[in-house]
């Protein structure tokens, strides 16, 4: 996209009215993963009934490997072949269009569905990309919008990078021009790469007749001519590099930089950014390791195997093994978390441009997510326990939720809890990197500014995390009394013997546990507060896990208490702020005396 | 600030609570109570009647027991907890038996407003106004309808001239 030629013109790339397909990959490369899919689940689900017939009396009946291998490349083959058909059909029949005031999908071959946004409700444009589509250089856009529960989000599906970048400079332009009193116009600068059809072209005629929504193939509009492909690696790639600083050199920088095969070159519309900040190759690194997935992942898996050594075991076999085997599991957990972890924030970077914040991560699977600076709820700063003794700290936002906005997999890293925009920083260094990239938010209060919990919260966090809210314990109490059971009903002394054992490694894990949880809560006591000042809120949880959230007061949307009689007795209650990030961003602080509650909801009161 | 809301919900309220929870109770209670029933009446042998006209008793007698908490206990006690006050600027509401909660919602920061009426209410010349904000609703149960159009009308306006911030 160009420069806008006056500061009241605003550059367009695409005609308004004119229908736009999205690439041809979309033919190829969707049956592509429909099939892969299938033939997956196909394979788990015999999976059972080969290893059946392999370890049985059939296995000298099993057709050979080749064979078997022959047939799985047939099906594979024909059910690409078959949704290849389909898939084509559904791509005639699909393309968005830019109409005066709103942006329009259409798709469905046989059950037609057009989805339509006004452009002035346009809240936020993203798009990622899984590893076919990275390789390709094409990627999935989305449009967000924002509503109370009228949020919806548009998926324009298989746009090549350039195009993606281009659409979303243009919606963004065109929401700049509906806004009222703006000035903005738009001038239209000339067409976009976007594949033609072939047959569509001499229909061109016929479609000035008008078959609006119609949807056939011989409604389709006449599509400009694709432009060459850019080369991979082309000098605007490499400017982007280079303005970015040193950090871009790092392999995994690279590799997210790549556009793939038909990804273009980077468009880089309007505005420069403000503030930008990446990963070096040891944050990286560092990011991976300390991720909180590692010491699930880890321990999971760790656990799995050593409850199966454990099953094996009562047949005799030996015990180092299966200390062996549990401790192996732990670190092949901890190795595979932590190079996902690499590969979802490989070539992460953060950037301010204008009055959005822009995120882009994924050495594989690539995604960026840019958002408004209004459409901010909460800024966080967490600290798992690993990143709190190295003494750093992840930020996130959290947004305004649109449903169907965040999909599973590796992207959900970068989605929980809010949208990451650093994943690892010194805590020190927080500060200094919430205010170049949120600079509304400078007057929020420091941490030392912070309401401490009043002395009782430290007995009822010991009580409440230790005693009634402790899955160790109640769990431990159900195992020794199954035990206990066990041991009693059957008069076998070795069965005695496995209950006793089972009953003493559960309550050592469930008393490591508990005495995790108690030293949480004692750390929770002395270290957690809230802070009020004008325009912010700042609610601290500190514990083993620590996080520290600022609430703007106009993100509020309303201020609650609630106390239990406990809590009554004591004067204390728990302080609420619900903010339209979803009810799992929901900001709280239990204990407060019952003054601050008061003032906690006076606060909140316009005219205060 | 005041340490409780000033405005009760209207006394009529308390009739609907017990109409309405009476009604609820019996909907879970008589199914339950058919499901013993019925069989204690066919059973064959003197055991099996013996177990279900047991089974059939205890469900009467709670049915009955929840009867008296919904229609004698509760509504007095949460018709006194209910509190709510209407300024021109933020709603504050104070509910709750044994988690009380209290809630601020600015009405510009309000989405929408529904008013409702169900027979029960209608019967009664009441209705129950939903207040919704961009993360949560809050529901005020037992209004006359002069007050309900009012909080309404304020919320629809002060909605209007709110800036966009979410």
């Amino acid at each position: 996209m160009g420069a806008p030629d006056s500061p009241s013109v605003l550059a367009s790339t695409f005609a308004t009215g004119r229908r736009y397909r999205v690439h041809r990959s979309y033919v190829l490369l969707r049956p592509l993963t429909l099939a892969a899919a299938v033939l997956t689940v196909a394979l788990a689900s015999s999976l059972d009934a080969l290893i059946d017939a392999a370890g049985g009396s059939l296995g000298d009946a099993l057709p050979p490997a080749w064979l078997v291998a022959l047939v799985a490349v047939g099906a594979f083959a024909a059910f690409y072949l078959v949704s290849l058909a389909f898939i084509a059909l559904a791509w005639r029949n699909l393309w968005f269009e830019f109409g005066q005031g709103e942006f329009s999908l259409y798709s469905g071959v046989i059950s037609k569905r057009r989805q339509h946004l006004p452009y002035a409700r346009v809240q936020s444009v993203g798009h990622r990309a899984d590893l076919l589509q990275r390789v390709a250089g094409v990627c999935t856009v989305t449009v967000e919008s924002a509503g109370g529960g009228a949020n919806t989000t548009i998926r324009v599906p298989y746009l090549t990078l350039d195009a993606a970048e281009r659409l979303r400079a243009e919606m963004l332009a065109r929401r700049q021009a509906a806004q009222p009193g703006s000035g903005c116009e738009l001038a239209y600068h000339g067409e976009l790469d976007l594949p033609t059809d072939r047959r569509a072209k001499g229909e061109a005629a016929a479609r000035a007749g008008g078959r609006e929504g119609a949807g056939s193939p011989s409604a389709s509009p006449r599509m400009p001519e694709p432009v060459a492909d850019a080369p991979v690696g082309t000098a605007a790639q490499a400017a982007r590099a280079a303005a970015a600083g040193p950090a871009l050199h790092d392999a995994g920088r690279a590799v997210g930089a790549w556009r793939g095969l038909r990804g273009g070159s980077q468009a880089h519309g309007g505005r420069e950014a403000s503030f930008q900040c990446g990963l070096s190759n040891r944050e990286l690194l560092l990011t991976a390791v300390s991720h909180d997935s590692v010491v699930v992942a880890a321990l999971s898996l760790a656990f799995t195997v050593a409850g199966m050594v454990g099953l094996w075991s009562l047949g005799g076999a030996p015990a180092a093994g299966g200390v062996a085997l549990t401790l192996a599991a732990l670190a092949l957990g901890a190795v595979v978390a932590t190079v996902s972890n690499a590969l979802t924030f490989g070539g992460f970077s953060v950037r301010r441009v204008g009055d959005r914040v822009e995120v882009e991560s994924g050495v594989l699977a690539h995604q960026y997510t840019g958002v408004d600076v209004e459409r901010i709820q909460t800024v966080a700063v967490r600290q798992s326990l690993v990143r709190r003794l190295m003494g750093y700290c992840e930020l996130s936002v959290g947004i305004i939720s649109s449903p169907g906005s965040q999909s599973g997999g590796n992207s959900s890293k970068l989605n929980r809890g809010g949208l990451v925009i650093h994943p690892f920083v010194r805590l020190s260094e927080a500060d200094r990197v919430i205010d170049a990239l949120l600079p509304e938010l400078a007057g929020r209060p420091s941490r030392d500014r912070l309401s401490p919990l009043p002395r009782p919260a430290l007995r009822r966090a010991l009580l409440r995390r230790g005693v009634w809210f402790n899955p160790w314990l109640w769990a431990c109490l159900c195992v020794l009394a199954t035990c206990a059971i066990a041991s009693a009903g059957s008069g076998d002394t070795a069965a005695g013997d496995v209950a006793r054992t089972v009953a003493l490694a559960t309550s050592a894990v469930c008393a490591a546990g508990s005495a995790l949880r108690l030293a949480g809560a004692a750390l929770w006591a002395r270290g957690s507060g809230h802070a009020l000042a004008r325009d912010c809120v700042m609610v601290l949880n500190d514990g083993l896990r620590t996080s520290c959230v600022v609430v703007p007061r106009r993100k509020v949307q309303s201020a609650g208490t609630r106390a239990n009689p406990f809590q009554r007795r004591l004067g204390l209650t728990t302080m609420r702020a619900s903010t339209a990030a979803g009810a799992s961003l929901v900001v709280s602080l239990v204990d407060v005396t019952e003054d601050e509650g008061l003032e906690w909801l006076g606060w909140l009161r316009p005219g205060r | 600030m005041k340490s409780l809301p000033s405005e009760r919900l209207d006394p009529r309220v308390r009739n609907v609570w017990r109409i309405s929870d009476a009604i609820g109770v019996s909907l879970v209670m008589l199914p339950l109570t058919l499901a013993f029933g019925a069989p204690y009446l066919l059973a064959a042998t003197e055991s099996l009647r013996r177990a279900l006209g047991v089974a059939t008793l205890a469900c009467l007698i709670a049915w009955a027991a929840l009867l008296v908490v919904v229609v004698a206990v509760l509504p007095p006690i949460r018709y006194a907890r209910w509190r709510y006050e209407l300024t021109d600027d933020y709603l504050d509401v104070a509910k709750g038996i044994v988690w009380r909660t209290r809630h601020t919602v600015p009405f510009i920061r309000v989405q929408d407003t529904d008013t409702r009426q169900g027979p029960i209410m209608r019967a009664f010349g009441l209705a129950s106004v939903t207040v919704s904000t961009a993360s949560d609703s809050h529901e005020i149960p037992g209004l006359t309808f002069e007050v309900a159009e009012r909080m309404r009308d304020r919320a629809a306006e002060l909605a209007r001239i709110a800036r966009e911030d979410v």
